[in-house]
């Protein structure tokens, strides 16, 4: 177990090609999803690494978990389906409790592995419609590494390390282009692409209280992650053919910069209790604050350049103008305020545990209306949980502790949006957006003595 | 050993889910306006040549679109030989081919028709269709059951008033009927496009100004202002004209209208001579009174600079048909109805 601290401290130092987080939207293993992630104060398995890592403290024996999700949307405007991608991938991660100056100690890894692609990125005109927080947004890798203490046995504490990773990239292009035989030009290129760390903190804690309450708070810190391309085209336009000595020779260069904010997690605070009422039953409610106004436009910027050389013997030519940037509408997201709720019922069948669990969570849209050239498509959600589980006990000398299957299923309704646009000419005009979507999935734990 | 099973098959089934991957979505079917730009398709992607219609004894021009069903549209035309003008129809399929050979569905029948019927424009009413029309004498209406067989009125709708701003008799009007029965009518005279309205057909039009705070009257969509705006010529600097007016129902809940037009720039200094740009533009409005003008042309003139008289009809929520008055060959001997289409990002088959 010593070692399990030095593993954390390596795993949170060194750069990672982990990337953003599909995890706000959909939940995090069956059974904090299905309890409408209310899970701040109560949660103490694997899911702790997202939710909140003072949790993982919960833990005394190694606990593996790992389960499969597939959220898949139908959303729609004007009541065409516009195919947005489903999100589907492993998750999972582990616990490993120890003791850390006689103080029990845990580290928790989570992991979400989408299997349709690691990573997704767009660069969309700021005009063209899209369901901004789904598609793209939700097409990542997310790995955390956590720390969790209980320095007395009322207080949890943890702290964590997600990782993202940023890609910057360009490409040269040099060589002569003949604009009359434009098949005898002759070009080399280069590629050259560089992917960066981006760390984001995530911390947390749970006090338990008398009356079988327990509250806690976590905090997820903000993260932007930047798409860089640079490409820069140097050579010679040769009219004529580019070895034909009467030829026109123009030397030019032409460089464009491209900036896309590929990702961006608002930072968000989140308060919460439980109140075990019963030794079978426990209710929790979370209260999250989002913080969605820093959130810019992700639309590329572009930096276009053009420098020719002209001839002086050619009077007439003249360089052509490059294209201005269209100015970017500023986002004006707002931040949110999203309650949870969640219950679980649990019945022992022999030896073993039997779960029912309940969750609901209101997350109202942080986008504004879109009367201008801006079509970033998203509405209020309602999202209605359920899930079931059982554990199971002492299996035998192979699995000495429990095994745990919970599944669950989410719909998340999306309230119908009108978009109304200022101008009568607008290239997209008005339209209506709305849709649900169907998030279901499972998990298998295994517990060790 | 029991346990070891479940957890295996678990796995594996956990391992089955995630095999299959599927391409990028989240594009389809997203909304577009039908604000362009459209692209003239061209004699590889039409069955004759770069003309939907033509004639090579007349000119055809000023199409007007009627929806038939989700395939197929009515289209009415003017057919000019020498100085007689009436009107055809012809039935057009999915936008690109012609159904049968056109029908007159309109003649200069009665004495104030003069030298002809022209420049129709087609509605759907409660008791069937209505079709305006202009005459010399000024516009004329004309009604039917079946929109092949057409009764004209025995008087002009609406002759002009040189006191209201129409200086030039009235011509190419277009109208759209409400769901309530009332009717807008629009118009061109002098270079400018005007309105009128009726609780129906059958009581007479009143006048709209488009600017009730000046004290003439103002057009719905006039020239612009914009004729030397930093050094360039706007495209609906010197006149607009041949107007068509639908009205659309977004599911957002409005009402919105739209204004096709032809366009013709402010004259152009070229080679010691002056020419002008003609081009289509579109003009929006939420009321069908206060119209805004598009920036730029909807299709611009460059491909055909002979392109004028637009009538759209969409066959989808996502693509729009724009039918035009244009040339069928590059030296405008012969004049039909062409057709564009936005988004113009795809090429046709000949054939559709």
């Amino acid at each position: 177990m010593r070692a399990l601290p030095a593993l954390a401290l390596a795993l949170a130092l060194a750069p990672s090609a982990a990337r953003a987080n599909p995890l706000d939207m959909y939940g995090f293993l069956s059974r904090s999803t299905s309890l409408g992630g209310a899970v701040t104060a109560d949660v103490g398995d694997v899911s702790a690494g997202y939710y909140n890592p003072a949790g993982l403290a919960r833990l005394r024996a190694f606990r593996a978990e790992l389960g499969y999700l597939h959220a898949s949307p139908s959303l729609s405007t004007d009541g065409r389906d516009n195919r947005v991608d489903a999100s589907r991938g492993f998750i999972g991660g582990l616990v490993a409790p120890g003791r850390i100056f006689r103080l029990p100690f845990a580290f928790g890894l989570a992991v979400h592995v989408p299997d349709d692609r690691l990573s997704q990125v767009r660069a969309l005109t700021q005009t063209q419609p899209r369901w901004e927080l789904y598609s793209v947004r939700l097409q990542r890798l997310y790995i955390a590494a956590s720390l969790a203490i209980s320095p007395w046995r009322w207080l949890r504490l943890g702290a964590g390390l997600v990782f993202m990773a940023s890609t910057r990239g360009g490409f040269d292009i040099s060589g002569r282009i003949s604009a009359t035989q434009p098949a005898n030009s002759a070009l080399t290129h280069g590629v050259d692409a560089d992917l960066t760390a981006v760390r984001y903190l995530q911390a947390g804690a749970q006090v338990d209280l008398p009356a079988n309450v327990t509250v806690g708070a976590a905090f997820r810190d903000e993260f932007r992650l930047d798409t860089q391309l640079d490409a820069n085209l140097q050579g010679q336009i040769y009219v004529g053919g580019i070895n034909d000595p009467r030829a026109l020779v123009i030397p030019g260069s032409y460089g464009l910069r491209s900036r896309v904010l590929t990702a961006f997690q608002p930072r968000q605070v989140v308060l919460g209790a439980v109140w075990r009422m019963a030794p079978n039953l426990r209710v929790m409610a979370d209260l999250m604050w989002v913080q969605w106004s820093r959130y810019e436009n992700p639309t590329a910027s572009l930096d276009v350049s053009l420098d020719l050389t002209i001839p002086a013997s050619v009077p007439g030519l003249r360089q052509p103008s490059v294209p201005q940037p269209a100015a970017r509408e500023a986002m004006r997201f707002r931040d949110t305020f999203v309650p949870r709720v969640g219950m679980e019922l649990t019945t022992p069948v022999g030896r073993h545990t039997l779960a029912f669990r309940l969750g609901y969570h209101f997350d109202p849209s942080p986008a504004p209306a879109q009367p201008g050239l801006t079509n970033f498509i998203d509405a209020s959600r309602h999202v209605a949980a359920f899930g079931m589980g059982i554990t199971l006990r002492r299996l035998g000398a192979a699995l000495p502790g429990t095994v745990s299957l919970d599944v669950h299923a989410a719909m998340q309704l999306l309230d119908s949006r009108s978009i109304v646009k200022a101008d009568p000419n607008d290239p997209v005009g008005d339209y209506l957006a709305t849709g649900t979507v169907l998030n279901l999935g499972t998990t298998l734990a295994v517990g060790f003595e | 050993m029991t346990a070891r099973a479940a957890l295996s098959a678990a796995l594996a089934l956990a391992l089955g889910c995630g095999t299959g991957a599927s391409p990028g979505g989240g594009d389809r079917e997203l909304p577009a306006g039908r604000s362009g730009p459209y692209r003239l398709l061209d004699s590889e992607e039409l069955p004759e040549g770069a003309c939907l219609l033509r004639d090579q004894a007349a000119t055809l021009e000023d199409p007007a679109s009627l929806r038939l069903d989700v395939h197929r549209v009515a289209l009415y035309f003017t057919r000019r030989e020498g100085a007689r003008r009436s009107i055809h129809r012809a039935v057009v399929v999915d936008g690109r081919r012609v159904e049968a050979a056109s029908a007159e569905a309109l003649a200069p029948s009665l004495g104030w028709h003069g030298g002809g019927v022209g420049a129709p424009d087609v509605a759907t009413t409660r008791d069937g269709f209505a079709m305006l029309y202009d005459t010399p004498a000024g516009l004329g209406l004309a009604t039917s059951t079946d929109g092949q067989a057409w009764r004209s009125a025995d008087g002009p709708l609406l002759v002009a008033d040189a006191a209201a701003g129409e200086l030039t008799p009235l011509r190419a009007p277009t109208l759209v009927v409400r769901p309530d029965g009332g009717v807008i009518v629009a118009y061109e005279s002098a270079g400018a496009i005007w309105a009128a309205t009726a609780d129906g057909l059958t009581v007479p039009l009143r006048r709209l100004d488009a600017d009730e705070r000046t004290p003439r009257r103002e057009a719905l969509v006039a020239p612009g202002a914009d004729a030397r705006d930093a050094g360039l010529v706007g495209y609906a600097s010197g006149a607009v004209g041949d107007p068509t007016l639908r009205a659309e129902d977004s599911l957002a809940g409005r009402t919105l209208y739209r204004l096709f037009f032809s366009a013709r720039s402010a004259p152009v200094g070229i080679d010691g001579g002056s020419a002008f740009e003609r081009a289509i533009g579109l003009a929006g409005s939420f009321d069908g009174v206060h119209f805004a003008r598009a920036e730029s042309a909807v299709l611009s003139g460059r491909a055909d600079p002979a392109v004028r008289a637009p009538s759209a009809w969409s066959d989808g929520p996502l693509r729009t048909w724009l039918f035009v008055s244009g040339r069928c060959d590059s030296a405008g001997r012969n004049e039909g109805i062409r057709v564009a289409v936005a988004p113009g990002n795809r090429r046709y088959p000949r054939t559709p």
